[in-house]
């Protein structure tokens, strides 16, 4: 087996879980898109002099504050796909080795030769990469959209496209921003990803239960017999990254806590390596 | 030759049920070998202990691999066809031969493609939206084109119509099967396959009460019509079964001497579904 046989077999397994959930991955953030750009044009299309005007006052401020109030707009389309994305990711992972054991078609995934830790690999990159990163294209095709939408309106008011510049400059900016935040939340999260799929691989039924089930027994059982709250503490801190993450970001990697995040990183792996020995059995 | 398939004492219990117990069973490589038995008894367990789909005990060698421990590389040499249609309902036809070609590497594209042109599916229809007998049809064109050592089929044509049956079994033994490949299938209906079997296995409660090759039968088992005045004495000869039959009985013996038995009657290589009504039967008492 060479390396362009993993290779393959990794790329066909990821193009499987797009196909199965196109809809997540794909039409939702479209979805988004449509609605964003109706609700953009609603308020646009009719007082196209507001725009213009808004435009022009971008222009005319000091770059600092242009900068700052660019980045504000471009940011804002990014509230909806992250929140859809909030949603749809936990509910992926925590179904999709469920499923493959619970529908009929078990015995056409287990009679492929494929390993187990490939299958769960497929998976994990999927929500990790594959879904934020269709959902941060689709983002950026409606900024650039509006953008677009923006200088055409420059052109036929005959004003100067100063404006327009400063907002690609910050999208750009704050594209690279998302796409690290990406691969940043891909290893920060990991102990909550390889839960979620541990429990997938795991549960005879009702994983949602389980995934949430378990943690409020772990927490409720430490209040109880050790009367402290160290476990419930840590996960509402590990739910998202610190919020100066969020406001430092640019400097996302400096900001970093390289302390939890390895650890973090090896408790993600060993749930990992558990839901790929859980997975060795359908029933 | 080392043998393709060998258990020695595959077990398997569910709670107190016993599925498999304590199997003993070796097939050649370039068999046909059909597994026979009515419903519940063990045939599609001890096909999931053969693909790795569940865990037993005892001694199992597929292909030279333990299932439990090496499904995917198992995989590599054993396809799988079962009564239900085991196909994703979402995946369309198009997609599956895209998903085999990537993930299998005894998979042939232009092989499948040339198969699945052949029947009147659609590319682009997705699964869910085809008749049982053309989900199997796609699936025997997937299974076909892959290169294996060992296919198993459960049940593969329960609940198609007769045109579709008749296909499968004709399309399997004139374009699929040659000395190098090796078929396990399970059924229980047996006058359907017997013409294909090389190796025949009954299998009842879990246990295997038979396990000849096709060859061995006419020397082993006799069938005697017998008329109706001479059934006491033809009683003697230990029968496993008797039945009536067009004003005669029917006698059907297990390694009896053929010149007594020919004093009893007229006798001959019993088909091989009374031969197994028979054994049924017979290990019942």
């Amino acid at each position: 087996m060479n390396t362009q046989h993993h290779r393959r077999q990794m790329t066909s397994l990821i193009q499987r879980e797009f196909w199965e959930h196109k809809f997540a991955s794909f039409w939702v953030p479209i979805i988004i898109l449509a609605i964003s750009l109706l609700v953009w044009l609603r308020f646009n299309l009719g007082s196209a002099s507001f725009l213009v005007d808004q435009l022009a006052n971008l222009a005319l401020l000091p770059a600092a504050e242009a900068r700052a109030q660019a980045t504000l707009l471009v940011a804002m389309p990014t509230l909806p796909f992250a929140s859809s994305l909030l949603i749809v990711i936990p509910i992926y992972l925590l179904m999709c080795l469920y499923e493959d054991r619970k529908t009929g078609s078990y015995l056409f995934w287990y009679s492929m030769p494929v390993s187990n830790t490939k299958t769960v690999l497929s998976k994990l990159i999927t929500a990790a990469l594959l879904m934020p990163g269709i959902s941060l294209l689709i983002y950026l095709a409606l900024c650039l959209g509006i953008i677009f939408l923006c200088t055409l309106t420059l052109l036929l008011h005959g004003e100067p496209l100063t404006a327009i510049g400063i907002l690609l400059a910050s999208l750009s900016r704050w594209s690279v921003q998302l796409f690290l935040l990406m691969i940043y939340l891909a290893f920060w999260l990991l102990p909550l990803y390889g839960w979620l799929l541990l429990i997938s691989a795991f549960a005879r039924s009702v994983p949602v239960f389980w995934a949430i089930g378990l943690l409020l027994m772990l927490a409720l059982a430490e209040r109880v017999i050790l009367s402290s709250s160290y476990f419930s503490t840590w996960l509402s801190s590990r739910g998202l990254p610190y919020s100066e993450i969020f406001n430092n970001y640019t400097n996302l990697f400096a900001a970093m806590p390289w302390y939890e995040m390895s650890y973090g990183l090896l408790l993600g792996s060993i749930l990992l390596a558990g839901a790929i020995m859980m997975r060795r059995f359908p029933d | 030759m080392n043998p393709l398939i060998s258990a020695k004492g595959l077990s398997k219990s569910y709670g107190k049920f016993k599925a498999l117990d304590a199997i003993d069973v070796e097939i050649a490589p370039g068999a046909i070998a059909g597994l026979i038995g009515p419903n519940g008894a063990g045939k599609t367990t001890a096909m999931k202990a053969m693909l790795g789909l569940c865990d037993f005990t005892g001694d199992l060698q597929v292909c030279g691999h333990d299932p439990r421990e090496q499904r995917h590389l198992l995989m590599q040499d054993v396809c799988f066809i079962a009564d239900v249609g085991i196909l994703p309902k979402w995946m369309q036809a198009r997609q599956a031969i895209e998903y085999l070609s990537g993930v299998h590497p005894r998979f042939d594209r232009n092989k499948a493609q040339q198969l699945l042109a052949k029947t009147s599916i659609n590319p682009h229809s997705r699964i869910k939206t085809l008749s049982k007998g053309m989900v199997t049809q796609l699936h025997l064109a997937l299974v076909m084109a892959i290169d294996v050592k060992l296919l198993i089929l459960d049940e593969p044509t329960l609940g198609l119509d007769i045109m579709y049956r008749k296909e499968f079994y004709d399309r399997l033994l004139s374009d699929y099967c040659d000395q190098e490949k090796t078929v396990l299938i399970s059924t229980h209906q047996v006058e359907e396959i017997e013409a294909l079997l090389t190796h025949l296995l009954f299998i009842r409660k879990g246990r295997l009460i038979l396990d000849s090759s096709m060859d061995a039968i006419p020397d082993t088992f006799h069938e005697v019509l017998v008329a109706p005045e001479a059934t006491t004495h033809a009683r003697l000869y230990n029968p496993l079964h008797e039945r009536k039959l067009l004003g005669r009985i029917a006698f059907i013996y297990h390694n009896q001497d053929p010149e007594v038995l020919r004093s009893l009657g007229e006798v001959h290589t019993p088909a091989i579904s009374d031969l197994f009504v028979a054994m049924m039967q017979g290990a019942q008492e």
